[in-house]
């Protein structure tokens, strides 16, 4: 397969400094199968950094938020304000250098960005916390996000937010599944589930419930 | 030379079809986000430019 200018050392390298997004409103232009970085992907034969599937959704999403109007000729490249999703300007096939022009201005009037390599890093602290969360390892997830400061990003700080409720979900019905157990008399049962919410919040108020509950279990 | 290798940015080359069967080792190339909700969010947070690459047949 002859490859695409998608895969250009340039290129690669500036699109970190933006975010980009790739439509195409058709989805059979027919795929091959690529490893990439170890992780084999289906990818679209004229677009061979997206899946056809992908690239399509992506066009429909782009016009339900009526974000491709008057897009004539292609390719067309625009680019948005963020915050407005006001176009900040547009032109068709643009090299390398027009679109780190283009980046350039952009970001005079947006004012200082926050670099992929920072922003990353949250994300993998982010990440690690769900997959230590959906593994059940509660103390390792509450570690993972323990000081998270998301420097006022705030997906991100909703994120870090919504994960450290889910958590605590998790522990208070872990004690609700404990208090029940205790109420059948199981005491085996619920010393387990107590046990769980000890050793996985520790230092944390549902800790604290767990222990006092763990001595009721004892007595009873 | 930059320049004149990305003169058609975006507008790929005519690319081979894929023999059946065949899987091909590839670098990344270029980062691309599949999800619009995801891509407006990062650039919320990073304060970067959202930007569009269209392709469409008529």
């Amino acid at each position: 397969m002859v490859r695409s200018v998608f895969s250009h050392k340039d290129l690669t390298k500036l699109s970190y400094e933006y975010v980009g997004v790739m439509s195409h409103n058709r989805p059979n232009h027919g795929e091959g199968e690529f490893l990439v970085k170890g992780e084999k992907k289906h990818l679209c034969n004229i677009y061979d950094i997206s899946s056809c599937e992908s690239h399509e959704k992506m066009s429909s999403a782009l016009s339900a938020k009526n974000l491709l109007k008057d897009v004539r000729a292609t390719p067309t490249h625009i680019w948005y304000d963020p915050n407005t999703l006001e176009e900040i300007g547009r032109a068709n096939y643009m090299n390398v250098s027009q679109i780190e022009d283009a980046i350039e201005a952009a970001q005079k009037k947006l004012g200082k960005p926050v670099r992929h390599k920072d922003f990353s890093k949250m994300r993998e602290t982010l990440d690690d916390a769900k997959a230590k969360l959906a593994e059940k390892d509660y103390r390792g997830a509450l570690r993972a996000l323990k000081g998270f400061d998301a420097k006022g990003m705030k997906s991100l700080e909703a994120e870090a937010k919504a994960l450290n409720e889910e958590i605590v979900k998790a522990g208070k019905s872990l004690i609700e599944e404990a208090k029940k157990a205790l109420e059948k008399g199981d005491t085996k049962e619920a010393q387990k589930l107590l046990r769980e919410v000890t050793k996985g919040f520790g230092g944390t108020d549902l800790a604290e419930e767990a222990t006092e509950l763990l001595k009721k279990a004892k007595e009873e | 030379m930059r320049i004149l290798a990305l003169l058609a940015l975006l507008m790929p080359l005519a690319a081979a079809e894929a023999k059946p069967g065949k899987v091909e080792k590839r670098e990344p190339g270029m980062r691309w986000v599949e999800d619009l909700e995801a891509a407006i969010a990062e650039a919320r947070d990073r304060n970067i430019p959202l930007f569009v690459a269209v392709h469409k047949d008529n």
